[in-house]
Parts: structure tokens; C-alpha cells; sequence
């Protein structure tokens, strides 16, 4: 999905952009991967996880920079209720 | 609990099957489903699969291999006795549980009369959409299709997309297409399918169908006009799949099965109330009619993908834990439909409110956010090209939810 819209990511370096981001939950071991080609910005995970996830007014999907550790399980929620998968998480 | 078996292999029953496992369940998990298919997901059925811009294997439900079942494929449940604890298939096998998990979701409603040989399809599965494919390759320019639901519409805005010169016209009795959203939604779905090419018959009865030999020839309107046509795609509603639980002793409201806030399926009781819940049976996704999801007046059926998703989850959950233990579902309903380059979501109930505003946005740019409200109480919004803040209001309906003494009371 998501053929013909712009893939972006906000990334941790201010100004890049890529197909794919990543966030690391650093003290709870948790990896946010995000693939920009795949998501269609349906936006279900910014109703699971809104600290996290959500879109902007092009209806593009914006990850927070720096989650905060205690978001761990709603995150995994979050990638559970995309439904094109575009989320992956590891170490949960 | 050593023994469960989950009848449906859509979103649900995979969702319920791959979180039984992750809770830690390792009795044996039987999935049974009619379809000869590997589970799939269906919103792309009627978007990109009929684009052309997904593969059916693109559209295979990841995980659904993963959870060590067994598995029963292209064989129907045909029948469940509560006593024995036991559903009964086709072939005439009988399946022993401790615990169930009803996920059979719906079936596309057939149209109500006689309909031609061929030519005359409904969609809901991979095999419609191959036939519809078949016959727009096969030559069908001549394309009607019948009920402006989300399933209507989406279809005529992919067929008229796959510029092969295909000719649609949508007909639909009401006034509005995809009418359950209320508000503007209607008016912009309407402009942008006839810029797109499509002919809209609104307020258009559908009487009957013409045949050219085995083949539907045209369209039968109300007031006796006929519409020409090669190919009609009937997309009037659904029909929840629960012919087979007939006489099982469950509340079945309009054709659902009817679970309390915790999921568990009611049976039936005395004078055809909803009598007390079944412990070792939930209910999950399209089929059911859940205590949980209610507007003012009662209960509402949801047909969302995230509540199957939701639903799946969670009955799987609170079949192990019990009813003593069972959580109540608390999830705000979500929707999203795209057509003709309007990507509209909603969250929570739009269709039951008595008052629309424009919160953000405007028509005419078509971007906008509607908010819908029942007696002065947000009940749902709608976005159009703004999805932006639906997140906001999905947690105002959820504080709603949160504060709301009486379900069902008129808090303003
Ligand atoms: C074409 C289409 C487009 C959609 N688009 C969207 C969308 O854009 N957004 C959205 O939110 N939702 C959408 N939906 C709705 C969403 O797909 C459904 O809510 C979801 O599929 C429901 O899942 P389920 O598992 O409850 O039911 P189903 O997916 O219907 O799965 C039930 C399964 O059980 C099987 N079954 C039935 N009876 C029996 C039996 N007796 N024995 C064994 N197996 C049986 C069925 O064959 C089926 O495989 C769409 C639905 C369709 C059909
Ligand atoms: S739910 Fe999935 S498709 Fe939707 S915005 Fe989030 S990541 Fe993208």
C-alpha cells in the first residue's frame, strides 16, 4: 500500500529523510522500526499510541523522536493494529 | 483449559488464535474455516487487489502460520451443541473444546430475488474479486453496481481507476452514498465519483435484472428504466454467517451473535431475551453484537476491521482468564474507507448522532473534520483528508466512555 504518496520520515537527524525509521527504546531493549513504503497513513496506530505515533496534515506519518520506555506495550499495540503491518517491533 | 477451538479464519479468528498463544496457552488449538484459502485481509479486496497494485499474496494475514494449530481448511462448522461441548463440521467430524471462539464474521447479502445464470456478483472474498477481475478482462465495459455502501464505492472507484475504459454506474435507493457517515461526507463522495466518471443513480429502486440468455443484459430500475449492463456487482450489506448455530441455544439478534461487555455469547433465554453468557464461548469480529459497543439506543454492530482485531484479541483472552476475570472491551470504533481520492476515517459511532459540525478544515477544499453529537455529547468524528486529529477525539470518546455512569444515559 501506499503506492504514489510521498514516504517520509521525520528521523532522529533533523532535516532526513528516509523510507524507513527507527526508534530505540533504549532501557527497555525495544526497537521501532517503521517502513514509510509500506504505511499508508491510516493512522490506527496514533489512536493506540498517540504519544508516538501521528500524522501530520498530509496525513503522513510522524514517529516521536525519543519514546519514553514506559510506552513500551502500548507501542506494541500500536504496530498489532496497523493494518498493513507497517510497524515492527523486536525485543518487546 | 486444554482443548480450543476457533471457528472462522478471518482477522478474528487469527487475532484470537495468535493471542491465545501469546498468552501462553499450549493445550490444542483447532482453527476451522469454510474458506480453501490462507487466511487474508479483506480491505484491499475491493481497493488495491482490484487495481492491480496488491497480489493476493500480498494480502495473506502474516502470523496466521505461526501460532501451531491445526487446521481445517475448506470444511463449514455446521452445527454446535453447547451440552456435549462439541461443533459439529460438514463432513460430519465433531470437534470437542473447553473453550470457543466464534469468529465467522459475514457473508456479502445475496440480492433478494431472481438474479440472471452470470454476470451478477457480490463481493466479500479473494474468489469474488477473481471473478470480478475475470469479467472486466474478459471484456465488460458495462459495469453496475448496486448499494453506495463502502463496499459500492470503492469498487466503482477502483474499476473506474484501472483505466481500461470501464463504465460505471452506481445506484443506490437512499439519497446518499456511504449515508452512515453523515454529514458532508456524502455530498463530497458524490462530486468526486462524477468527476471520476461515474454515472450516480441516487433515489434509484432497483426492481430487477434483464437477461441476455444466461447473461444479465441490464438493470431494472424502479420507475422501469433499464440500464444497460455487462457485469453488476450486488453491494447491499452483509449477512452475518450464523445459520449454522441455529438451535444452539445462543441470542442471535438480527442474525448476530449476541456477547456481553466481556464477550462471552449469550444464550437464549426465556421469551427471547438475552440470557446469561456462556463461559466457554466468545464471540469475535463481524458476527458479533456486543454489550460493549452501544449508542443510546442499544447495541450497535460494528463491521471494522480494527474491532475484529480488537475483539479477536481480547476474547482470547478472557476465554483463559474466565469470566471472573474477564476484561471489558473498551475499544473506540474506527473505521477508514478510501474512494476517489478522499481518504475518510472515522472514530467511534458518527452514524448515531443527531448533530454534525465542521470542526477543522472545509468542503470545498475537501479536508475537513466533522464531529458528530448526540444530545450535546460527542458520539463520533469523521475526517476527510485530515486525519490528523482523530486521535484527539478518539480519546475525548474514550473519556466519555470512561465518565459514563449508566450506559445508554442522556449525561449532556
Ligand atoms: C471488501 C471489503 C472491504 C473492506 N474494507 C474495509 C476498510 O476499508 N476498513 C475497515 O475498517 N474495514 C473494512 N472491511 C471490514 C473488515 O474487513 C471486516 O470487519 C473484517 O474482515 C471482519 O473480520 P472477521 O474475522 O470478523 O470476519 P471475516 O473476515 O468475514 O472472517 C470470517 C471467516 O469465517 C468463515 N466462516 C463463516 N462461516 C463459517 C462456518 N460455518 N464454518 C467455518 N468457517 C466459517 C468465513 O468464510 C470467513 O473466512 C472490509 C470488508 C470487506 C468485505
Ligand atoms: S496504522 Fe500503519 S498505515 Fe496507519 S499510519 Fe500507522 S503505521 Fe501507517
Amino acid at each position: 500500500m501506499g503506492q504514489g504518496r510521498a514516504a517520509l520520515c521525520r528521523s532522529a537527524v533533523p532535516g532526513s529523510y528516509g523510507m524507513s525509521c527507527v526508534r530505540e527504546l533504549g532501557e527497555v531493549g525495544m526497537r521501532i522500526t517503521v517502513n514509510h513504503g509500506l504505511c499508508d497513513g491510516l493512522g490506527q496506530c496514533a489512536l493506540v499510541a498517540p504519544e508516538v505515533f501521528s500524522l501530520d496534515d498530509d496525513e503522513r506519518l510522524v514517529v516521536a523522536p525519543d519514546p519514553a520506555p514506559e510506552l513500551a506495550g502500548r507501542v506494541a499495540a500500536a504496530a498489532r493494529a496497523c493494518p498493513v503491518r507497517a510497524i515492527a517491533v523486536e525485543g518487546a | 483449559m486444554r482443548e480450543v477451538v476457533v471457528v472462522g479464519a478471518g482477522l478474528a479468528g487469527v487475532r484470537a488464535g495468535e493471542s491465545l498463544r501469546a498468552r501462553g496457552f499450549d493445550g490444542a488449538l483447532t482453527v476451522v474455516s469454510d474458506e480453501r484459502e490462507l487466511p487474508y485481509d479483506r480491505p484491499p479486496l475491493t481497493k488495491q487487489v482490484v487495481t492491480g497494485d496488491l497480489t493476493e499474496a500480498d494480502i495473506r494475514l502474516a502470523g496466521a502460520e505461526d501460532f501451531g494449530a491445526r487446521w481445517i481448511r475448506g470444511t463449514a462448522a455446521v452445527g454446535l451443541d453447547r451440552e456435549r461441548r462439541r461443533v459439529r463440521l460438514a463432513d460430519g467430524a465433531e470437534l470437542p473444546y473447553d473453550g470457543l471462539v466464534l469468529a465467522t464474521g459475514a457473508q456479502a447479502r445475496a440480492w433478494p430475488g431472481v438474479v440472471p445464470a452470470s454476470g451478477v456478483l457480490t463481493v466479500r472474498g479473494l474468489d469474488d474479486v477473481r471473478r470480478l477481475r475475470a469479467a472486466v478482462d474478459g471484456g465488460a465495459r458495462e459495469v453496475v453496481v448496486v448499494g453506495a455502501g463502502f463496499v459500492g464505492v470503492e469498487l466503482a472507484s477502483s474499476l473506474t481507476e484501472l483505466g481500461l475504459g470501464v463504465r460505471v454506474t452506481l445506484v443506490e435507493p437512499f439519497a446518499r452514498p456511504l449515508r452512515a457517515l453523515g454529514g458532508a461526507v456524502s455530498g463530497l463522495v458524490a462530486g468526486a465519483a462524477r468527476r471520476a466518471g461515474v454515472v450516480l443513480r441516487l433515489g434509484a429502486g432497483v426492481r430487477g435484472f434483464r437477461a441476455v440468455g444466461e447473461r444479465v443484459g441490464g438493470v431494472e430500475l424502479a420507475d422501469g428504466e433499464v440500464l444497460p449492463a455487462e457485469l453488476v456487482v450486488v453491494a447491499i450489506g452483509m449477512t452475518p454467517a450464523t445459520g449454522w448455530l441455529a438451535g444452539a441455544g445462543l441470542a442471535l439478534p438480527s442474525g448476530r451473535i449476541h456477547c456481553d461487555e466481556r464477550l462471552f455469547a449469550r444464550t437464549a433465554g426465556a421469551g427471547g431475551e438475552a440470557g446469561v453468557p456462556d463461559p466457554r464461548i466468545v464471540v469475535a469480529g463481524d458476527v458479533a453484537w456486543c454489550d460493549a459497543v452501544r449508542s443510546a439506543d442499544g447495541p450497535v454492530p460494528l463491521e471494522h476491521w480494527s474491532n475484529a482485531a480488537a475483539q479477536g484479541e481480547l476474547a482470547a483472552g478472557n476465554l483463559l482468564a474466565g469470566p471472573a476475570a474477564a476484561e471489558p472491551y473498551g475499544h473506540v470504533p474506527s473505521f477508514w474507507t478510501s474512494a476517489f481520492g478522499l481518504r475518510i476515517r472515522s472514530v467511534g459511532l458518527p452514524g448515531t448522532g443527531d448533530r454534525v459540525v465542521v470542526e477543522e478544515g472545509d468542503p470545498g477544499a475537501e479536508k475537513l473534520v466533522e464531529a458528530h453529537y448526540r444530545e450535546g455529547r460527542l458520539v463520533g468524528a469523521v475526517s476527510v483528508n485530515l486525519g490528523r486529529r482523530l486521535a484527539e477525539y478518539a480519546r475525548r470518546l474514550q473519556g466519555e466512555r470512561a465518565g459514563e455512569p449508566v450506559p445508554g444515559g442522556s449525561a449532556a
